[in-house]
């Protein structure tokens, strides 16, 4: 027989499972002992992630932008629980005190006849480079820089960010030259991990 | 009414499923809340490793010449420790248990050949080769951004290094190293 604790009922058996007075179900083991994600009575999930493309066409130059536009929702790979990523302003945004993973990827060409042209990839917190980094500088990376004219790069990163709740995240990067991203081939996400307290 | 259990207690409401210890501590939650006007699930795992190191000075360019170089040795401060299983004396992340870690890094460099970034495993290489820098114009910058998932077993421990072919530099203010217990 079920157990109700102020609302949330415990259900045993072959497998175990609290579900709140919303009928939201806040933590489940199946009968393979497979856990599940918190989600609502519709199924669905209500841990926050995103993954989001860039857009839906080829080539484009990206200079130097604090958040690039990465807002293209008709792939099959869109997600995005419960708006947690706005793609009017390609802000992620904290609802929890918690550790977060970041990936960002761009396919990425410098249109140029140096070897001098060059990418920074970065994530930023609330604007900042360094905010929520426990570093004496910012986490700093660079590609294309050294390769010859015209060749591809990609600039595939990832990061776990310890963040407060309401932070918020973008994706950017710094570039020397006329570096272009190929839309179609590019998307970032981020996922909650879990907070401790 | 909360379920007491040899004083700890599993506790319900309107939107948790929170278990306390006997010092009334949550160490489990799983719970849902409203932000921006949107529903969202929270984890509360009290216990759960997790940490992110870097380096609280500017040391500069760190160079080193056909060798290996342990490039967590100048993070000596977090953002998040849970549990300071990673330990800012010794620079290296110590599993409290078996399982599986997700590990990434990122740096900043530049090499005369090329580098190897690599997670060593209680001291030793893992002979999980990357490269970077190789056919590129000497000395022009590159990152060592990497990711790997371990199953570590309870107490062996976990740190970043880099091998230089040729002479690599490494620039630990602009790095970094975290990781969490995935289960």
């Amino acid at each position: 027989m079920p157990i109700n604790v102020n609302g949330t009922t415990l259900t045993g058996g072959t497998s175990f499972s609290a579900t709140d007075s919303n009928s939201n179900v806040l933590y489940q083991q199946d009968t393979s002992g497979m856990p599940r994600d918190p989600r609502n009575s519709s199924g669905d999930d209500l841990v926050p992630m995103f993954a989001v493309g860039f857009n839906t066409g080829g080539w484009t130059p990206i200079a130097t932008n604090s958040a690039l536009a990465f807002a293209y929702t008709s792939g099959g790979g869109y997600y995005n629980v419960g708006g947690c990523y706005n793609t009017s302003n390609y802000r992620f945004t904290a609802p929890w005190t918690g550790m977060y993973l970041f990936k960002g990827h761009m396919y990425i060409y410098g249109s140029n006849s140096t070897t001098g042209w060059y990418t920074h990839p970065f994530f930023l917190v609330n604007g900042s480079y360094n905010t929520r980094r426990p570093m004496a500088g910012s986490p700093y990376r660079i590609r294309l820089y050294g390769m010859a004219a015209t060749m591809g790069h990609d600039t595939d990163i990832s990061e776990l960010i310890y963040l407060t709740a309401g932070d918020y995240v973008t994706y950017g990067v710094a570039t020397a030259g006329t570096v272009q991203a190929y839309q179609s081939y590019s998307c970032w996400s981020g996922s909650y991990i879990g907070s401790i307290s | 009414m909360p379920l007491n259990i040899g004083g700890a207690t599993v506790e319900g409401g309107t939107s948790a499923f929170t278990i306390k210890n006997t010092s009334a501590t949550t160490v489990f939650s799983r719970q849902t809340g409203t932000y921006n006007s949107n529903t969202f699930a929270k984890h509360v795992d009290a216990g759960r490793p997790m940490f992110v190191a870097g380096s609280s000075t500017n040391p500069g360019w760190v160079g080193t010449t056909s060798a290996w170089l342990k490039t967590s040795s100048y993070f000596n401060q977090t953002s998040v420790n849970n549990g300071s299983h990673y330990s800012t004396s010794n620079t290296r992340f110590t599993a409290p248990v078996t399982g599986y870690y997700h590990f990434f890094f990122t740096s900043y460099n530049y090499t005369s050949v090329h580098f190897h970034p690599m997670f060593w495993v209680n001291g030793a290489s893992t002979n999980m080769y990357r490269i970077r820098g190789h056919g590129k114009v000497a000395n022009t910058a590159q990152d060592g951004q990497m990711e790997e998932v371990i199953y570590c077993t309870a107490g062996d421990y976990v740190e970043p290094y880099m091998y230089a072919g040729g002479t690599a530099y490494y620039y630990p203010a602009h790095s970094l190293f975290g990781g969490y217990y995935m289960g």
